[in-house]
């Protein structure tokens, strides 16, 4: 079984929204319910200020509470590829998911009463493409692959450049690391 | 920012979830009632896409002036995505925000459709494309007849089918073609090309260390140069930004140096001081220039303490950048700079371009890997030579109206300057001008003091807007409104990108009444009596374009639209300057009045601290200046600028995020929300360019935010002749 992740390095992300606008198109989804979306952080006073931009998604987790909480078994977790999935027929829109993820991972879509999330572009890669947010990142900040592969070029780049998933201590096991 | 905007929207959407579980619950059992079939965005784009279904058409980004390569995606006759291609060197498959929401400028249901003139009551009324050129081009010889060809200007951005502009203007008589440089890059264009002949480009991917003086690569975003420099930066460069704002580039750089706006010339002075007094530069580099001793000689006051005073940035950070550059060069330089205090926005901008591009001469890094580069030769030929385009009308020897190119602006050449004319038009000095086409620009937000646009356009005899949106220039001034197909409907002019030659082509037909820019211009000519200049198409232009080298459009319009080129000949040193070397001391610059090295020249206006501010702005990566923020996927990213100001300021003022503050200069007021933050100066202010659009057909955009151009005074900065923009006091009030 392969464990698809990703790693965001954010010494490389150009914080220019390629990603969230790359996801909206390719599934044609209403402005602003990006399944990926950066959030700002600012710390420091000035002049030792310091502002860091995470692109935040769906974290992938490999123990999702989101996935435990789901009364209709709409979220699940696909075997064969350790993703969170979304079964939109079995979706009740209920949003104990969105409530779940520690993330705000999850966004509500109004106009399908269901909730939408990144679906790690299961759909391209198994036709041996990358994710679109991957394919189109202007800053060559992120590397998909295989966590199962020590071999994999997102396993390596994870254990050369010390990334970590954020706020590991929720025990939610993310798929997603991030380099700060 | 819309980066807080989702931040809030966020927490407010849990909030109200974490409130009401019982609610939430009761959510779960009504809606397991309703198990009505959905469409499924998601398994939809997942299923494997059937290749017959969808087809690639390969062309041109036109969403900024990078021009990256793209596949467009069509399928059923709609374009359902843009991707970059992969093939194209430029994108190299990957494209920006603005780039993939290009499908939205043909889906924009705010587009304009059809012809439009305004009648006697001053709405716009649809009519036909014979009427309209038949009246224009009858409008166009009368105004010729009684005034003279110079009575008519061409505004214009971007300059894709400028060389076609030119023509018709050159065919009709006037000088006045001019393009957006001096609201942007005039000064950055006359520093460089008097240093060296040109402007350089950096070798972003290979470099070292980067200084940045006020670029924000990350903000105005080049998608090329940004692959480039953020490799570079994983491979251990340096990166460096001197900017009054925490901007996206600071934000991603290794050190933020807060510089105080208008004084990045100090700073670039006392590094040239550094590298000299301390032997750091290259030899090399000096031996191939001219005026060394004379700039050393000019910078020996200009120590790091003295510019410290000046610039807020401490003397030790001035000399420890310094000498890092030293110590990576070649591969290290300072960023050729594009707007901001490089280039049109400040009235020092010539003297600081002409200061770092000293820097980098004495670096030693041009020609060099991770260095500098300058432009090599057009693969083209140059279409004066082409049999098709005889008999070439001869450009006019008349003066222009805004005197560039003459005694008074000798530098500013071509790049002319179009902010003056609205000055132009109220004194007729130094003649009337009475009609002027617009193209794609937007003066009354692109040009400084927009409220001055609209009167002195509106004392015109002619008005006509070329573009596919109801700019804020055509909703307020103009008498025609022509609708253009967009990028994605049409053709465009054979370019060359990179080391391959691509085609911009359209990838379906257009859906509404409209007509690319080369129809409308072969038509506006025939109509104004011109038509034998005119006598070909486009497509026959790019086959006469294409047939020196042995090539056909259609082999670039197949699968891939590039074709590699030979390669260009090594970086050739002799420079285009009047000594073929690198001027230190630059000849053109004494010829037109100005101090042949770089000497300190202060900025022209000074806020005091304590009542007023400096207004500096710029540019942000989801936005192309006003042409974007009416497309939903980019509004949804950033629907409206706020004003950066520094928390001890706003305390002062009563001032908290979010409020509504006025922001009042000597020549306008503008209304939009704060934005507290620790990463600005206290003595500026910022806001994001292009917003505070006026015209309300365009319904996202309408009234958002706030526009600096209404609030920045018409001013010409020294030998450039660029509007200095960021040289504009404001004071702020909260709005109660």
């Amino acid at each position: 079984m392969a464990r698809y992740g990703m790693l965001i390095d954010l010494t490389m992300c150009a914080q220019c929204s390629a990603c969230t606008v790359a996801c909206e198109t390719l599934y044609r989804l209403p402005p602003g319910e990006s399944g990926v979306h950066l959030r700002s952080f600012e710390t420091g006073r000035f002049p030792a200020v310091r502002r860091v931009t995470l692109p935040v998604q769906c974290m992938q987790c490999q123990d999702p509470p989101c996935v435990k909480v789901c009364p209709t078994g709409a979220t699940y977790q696909d075997p064969e590829t350790g993703t969170v999935q979304m079964d939109y027929q079995r979706c009740v829109g209920c949003r104990y998911c969105m409530t779940a993820c520690p993330y705000g991972a999850r966004q509500f879509d109004e106009a399908q009463g269901t909730v939408a999330k990144c679906i790690f572009c299961t759909g391209r890669v198994k036709q041996g493409l990358q994710p679109a947010c991957v394919e189109t990142c202007i800053g060559h900040a992120r590397i998909f692959g295989d966590l199962d592969d020590p071999g994999s070029e997102v396993s390596r780049a994870i254990a050369e450049r010390h990334a970590l998933p954020l706020r590991p201590d929720l025990g939610t096991r993310p798929s997603v690391y991030y380099v700060f | 920012m819309s980066k807080f905007g989702i931040q809030e929207r966020r927490i407010t959407r849990r909030r109200f979830l974490g409130a009401g579980a019982a609610t939430v619950a009761g959510l779960a059992v009504a809606g397991s009632l309703v198990h009505r079939p959905r469409s499924l965005p998601e398994a939809r784009a997942a299923a494997p896409r059937t290749p017959v279904a969808e087809r690639l058409v390969p062309s041109i980004c036109q969403m900024c002036s990078t021009h990256c390569g793209i596949l467009i995606h069509v399928a059923q006759g709609q374009i359902t995505r843009i991707s970059g291609n992969p093939d194209d060197p430029i994108s190299r498959g990957r494209l920006c925000a603005r780039g993939q929401a290009g499908l939205q400028v043909v889906t924009d249901p705010d587009r304009v459709r059809q012809p439009l003139k305004r009648d006697g009551s001053g709405r716009l009324r649809p009519i036909s494309w014979d009427q309209a050129f038949q009246e224009i081009g009858q409008k166009l010889q009368e105004i010729r007849a009684k005034d003279g060809p110079q009575a008519l200007v061409w505004l214009t951005h971007p300059e894709v089918l400028a060389s076609w502009e030119q023509r018709f203007m050159n065919a009709y008589g006037s000088p006045n073609w001019t393009s957006h440089a001096p609201t942007c890059f005039s000064s950055r264009n006359v520093g460089w090309v008097a240093t060296v002949g040109a402007v350089p480009s950096g070798d972003y991917a290979n470099t070292r260390y980067y200084v940045s003086f006020g670029r924000g690569i990350n903000d105005g975003i080049s998608n090329p140069q940004v692959q480039g420099l953020m490799t570079a930066h994983r491979n251990g460069a340096h990166l460096v930004a001197l900017d009054p704002r925490l901007s996206d580039f600071a934000a991603v750089a290794d050190e933020w140096l807060p510089v105080r706006p208008g004084t990045d010339l100090a700073v670039a002075l006392a590094m040239i001081h550094v590298l000299i007094a301390e032997h750091l530069y290259s030899p090399d580099a000096v031996a191939q220039s001219v005026g060394f001793d004379q700039l050393a000689q000019a910078v020996q006051p200009y120590t790091p303490e003295w510019a410290a005073e000046r610039s807020g940035i401490d003397a030790a950070t001035i000399a420890r950048i310094a000498r890092g550059l030293a110590a990576a060069a070649p591969a290290a330089f300072v960023d050729p700079g594009w707007h901001g205090p490089q280039g049109g926005m400040y009235w020092n901008g010539v003297a600081l371009t002409r200061a770092t591009a000293c820097l980098n001469a004495l670096l030693g890094n041009l020609g060099k890997k991770g260095g500098l580069k300058l432009p090599g030769p057009s693969p083209l030929p140059d279409e004066k030579s082409l049999p098709l385009l005889q008999p070439a009308p001869q450009p006019p020897k008349l003066p222009r109206f805004d005197g560039a190119g003459g005694p008074e602006w000798p530098l500013a050449k071509g790049m002319g300057r179009a902010h003056v004319l609205p000055e132009v038009i109220e004194s007729g000095k130094p003649y009337p001008v009475r009609a002027v086409i617009v193209y794609h620009t937007n003066p009354v937000r692109a040009y400084p003091h927009g409220a001055r646009v609209i009167e002195a356009f509106r004392r015109l005899d002619l008005v006509v807007v070329i573009d596919h949106q109801m700019s804020d220039t055509a909703w307020t001034t103009a008498d025609y409104v022509l609708p253009e197909s967009t990028y994605l409907e049409r053709l465009g002019p054979v370019q060359v990108s990179g080391t391959k030659l691509v085609l911009p082509q359209p990838a379906i037909r257009p859906l509404y009444d409209t007509l690319g820019e080369d129809e409308i211009i072969r038509r506006l000519a025939e109509a104004t009596g011109l038509g034998g200049y005119f006598s070909y198409t486009l497509d026959q232009y790019n086959r006469a374009m294409l047939a020196p080298l042995g090539l056909q459009p259609a082999d670039l319009a197949e699968r891939e639209v590039t074709l590699p080129l030979p390669p260009s000949p090594p970086q050739p040193l002799a420079l285009k300057t009047p000594s073929g070397k690198i001027e230190l001391a630059s000849s053109a610059m004494e010829k037109a009045g100005g101090p042949a090295v770089p000497v300190w020249e202060p900025p022209l206006v000074e806020p005091d601290g304590k009542t007023n501010f400096r207004l500096i702005t710029g540019h942000v990566p989801m936005h192309t200046h006003t042409s974007t923020e009416n497309l939903a996927y980019l509004h949804a990213l950033m629907p409206e600028n706020q004003l950066w100001i520094h928390p001890s300021r706003a305390r002062a003022l009563g001032i908290r995020e979010g409020d509504l503050v006025e922001v009042r200069s000597e020549v306008g007021r503008e209304r939009l929300r704060a934005h507290v933050t620790e990463g600005i100066v206290p003595e500026a202010v910022w806001m994001a360019h292009g917003f505070g659009c006026i015209s309300p057909a365009q319904r996202l955009a309408y009234g958002k935010g706030a526009s600096d151009a209404a609030l920045a005074p018409i001013r010409s900065a020294p030998y450039s002749g660029a509007c200095a923009t960021a040289e504009t006091l404001v004071t702020v009030r909260k709005v109660v």
